[in-house]
């Protein structure tokens, strides 16, 4: 039998429609990072995308964000107001679940993109926590945490008799998919998405953290802190059972994480407070989907 | 595994016994050496030397306490053994609830070491309940329960307090599971009356156990089965010192306070034995 790597590696290479990085968030990327760039070059590149401006403008209005303050209707009002940081984050996730829109047949797609968009602000805030600034920016845990689970979309809509195996073993015998994964294909989906991801070009530490983040001591020494801030950031929105992402049920976190991350015991119930709140935050992104 | 590489692991296994207070048998060496291979892994330790040098030195405090969390994880279930829970209702609380008890405007303090992912200090909590709920001639009484593990993960598990399928297939009756627990879609949530009752910490059983105050009850069921004699000694002496005159010790079956001397007087209920401290 055709080990799964290979028939990943050809049956989506054939694959004309694989999705893609959606454009905006490339020219986005290019301007954020540069220094010289204003609130309204920012604004300029939204404005481009209709469907993306609308919805940055009804988040900036949220009663989040918009406070006791009035509301917005210019983009540059809207980018001033969310900050670059936060414009960035809100980009890259509407962007992608705009691109991952029809993807998967069996996936409830509103629970896997809260538990998606919810570990992406998770592991931000573990990453702040944690005083990581000095290993990853805050911007690449957002991504990487946003991403996670793509894998599991990608198994879904390629590869359905393989995904309904998995769910079907996973269900019987009440193991995360991850674990179930590995037994059907010798592969998990952290795995398979790093695989899209090294497609789109994203940087490497990403792709780590997004492969490995069910198997963290599997990254390489160099890459362990972001994976293990996904990994962990990724095993407390389950536990909390917050969206059903790609792991079912509640499996716990690698304790080298716990190490690796310099946390104590003495601050989980804030950490689990901090990220429950953070949840509730993200409620209006996830209205949209 | 090369003849070389066997040699280097049974010097680790041994080594990592002594250093940890662990026994390891032959009958679990393949295991233990699975166990150990993944924490190299994650240690990025190429050979078993490096390894060695690891544990040796002080770059890493916390591997002594990995290489117990990852030899010593243990089965849990939801009231196990059934009768330390009855002993629990039927002796121990009657005699704790009332004005006897060493203070009675203070709470009953419970230690639940070893708790893994919070099964047996949610049963304690639930079987508190269940007796104050039965007993319409004592006031709904105060009680902390403290559970205590060395895996950070575990601990996670538990305070979140949501179980999948085969957790709860475990020790649990359906009147239980109705009444203590709300079923979300592939997982169960324990309630948040019965969670706030406990609280959780890291806790290494070499350490001390003065920061925790003094208990009414502990329980330490099949915790200290895979450390060595003198090792268990050692620790159930300690546990005196974190236990209040007249307190109670509950072990697993088959276990006894070894090291304790006359400190412990043994009774009996419901097939099963419990320790009581003499004064």
């Amino acid at each position: 039998m055709v080990p799964f790597r290979d028939r990943l590696e050809s049956e989506l290479g054939r694959v004309g429609d694989l999705p893609t990085l959606p454009a905006v968030v490339t020219s986005l990327e290019r301007a954020l990072s540069d220094q010289s760039s204003d609130a309204s070059d920012v604004a300029r590149i939204i404005s481009q995308d209709p469907s993306l401006a609308a919805n940055i403008l009804r988040v900036a209005n949220s009663a989040f964000y918009a406070g006791a303050a009035g509301t917005i209707t210019s983009i540059a009002g809207a980018v001033a107001r969310l900050g670059f940081s936060e414009t960035r984050s809100l980009c890259v996730t509407i962007a992608v679940v705009r691109s991952f829109g029809h993807i998967g047949q069996h996936m409830d797609h509103r629970q896997f993109w809260k538990h998606s968009i919810v570990a992406a602000v998770a592991t931000r805030v573990i990453a702040g926590f944690c005083n990581m600034a000095g290993a990853f920016s805050q911007d690449d845990a957002y991504v990487a945490g946003l991403l996670h689970d793509i894998g599991a979309l990608v198994l879904d809509q390629y590869f359905p008799d393989d995904f309904q195996d998995i769910r079907a073993m996973a269900d019987e015998h009440c193991v995360p998919y991850a674990v179930a994964e590995y037994e059907v294909l010798q592969v998990d989906h952290g795995e398979i998405g790093g695989y899209l991801l090294r497609r789109w070009n994203l940087p490497e530490s990403i792709v780590r953290a997004v492969s490995y983040h069910h198997q963290p001591f599997r990254a390489g020494i160099d890459h362990r802190p972001l994976v293990q801030t996904v990994h962990l950031a990724d095993a407390m929105c389950t536990s909390l059972g917050i969206g059903d992402g790609a792991d079912g049920v509640p499996a716990g976190f690698s304790n080298g994480a716990w190490y690796d991350l310099d946390l104590s015991v003495e601050h989980l119930p804030d950490l689990l407070e901090l990220i429950t709140r953070e949840a509730g935050r993200c409620s209006t992104l996830v209205s949209m989907i | 595994m090369t003849a070389t590489q066997t040699l280097e692991f049974q010097a680790l296994r041994d080594y990592v016994g002594k250093h940890c207070g662990l026994v390891i048998n032959d009958a679990e060496a393949g295991d233990t050496d699975t166990r150990i291979s993944q924490l190299m892994l994650e240690y990025d330790c190429a050979d078993g030397a490096s390894f060695y040098q690891l544990i040796r030195g002080n770059t890493r405090p916390e591997i002594r306490d990995r290489i117990i969390e990852v030899l010593t994880a243990r089965e849990t279930c939801w009231f196990r053994d059934a009768h330390p829970f009855v002993i629990l209702k039927e002796k121990i609380l009657p005699a704790l609830a009332g004005p006897a008890h060493h203070n009675a405007s203070s709470p009953i303090r419970i230690w639940s070491a070893g708790c893994s992912t919070g099964q047996e200090p949610y049963s304690i909590a639930i079987a508190m309940d269940e007796f104050y709920r039965s007993r319409t001639d004592t006031e709904p009484g105060r009680f902390e329960i403290i559970g205590t593990d060395i895996s950070p993960s575990a601990i996670m598990l538990a305070l979140a307090g949501r179980y999948d399928g085969v957790a709860m297939a475990q020790g649990l009756s359906e009147e239980i599971r109705r009444e203590y627990f709300t079923e979300g879609s592939r997982t169960w949530e324990i309630k948040p009356e019965v969670r706030s009752r406990v609280s959780f910490r890291k806790h290494n059983l070499r350490d001390s156990t003065a920061e925790m105050g003094l208990f009414d009850i502990i329980f330490m069921r099949h915790v200290v089965r895979d450390y060595t004699r003198e090792f268990r000694e050692d620790f159930h002496s300690r546990l005196m010192g974190a236990l209040h005159p007249s307190g109670y010790l509950i072990l697993g079956t088959g276990e006894s306070p070894e090291g304790c001397g006359g400190e412990m007087e043994v009774l009996s209920y419901a097939d099963g034995e419990y320790y009581r401290r003499s004064n």
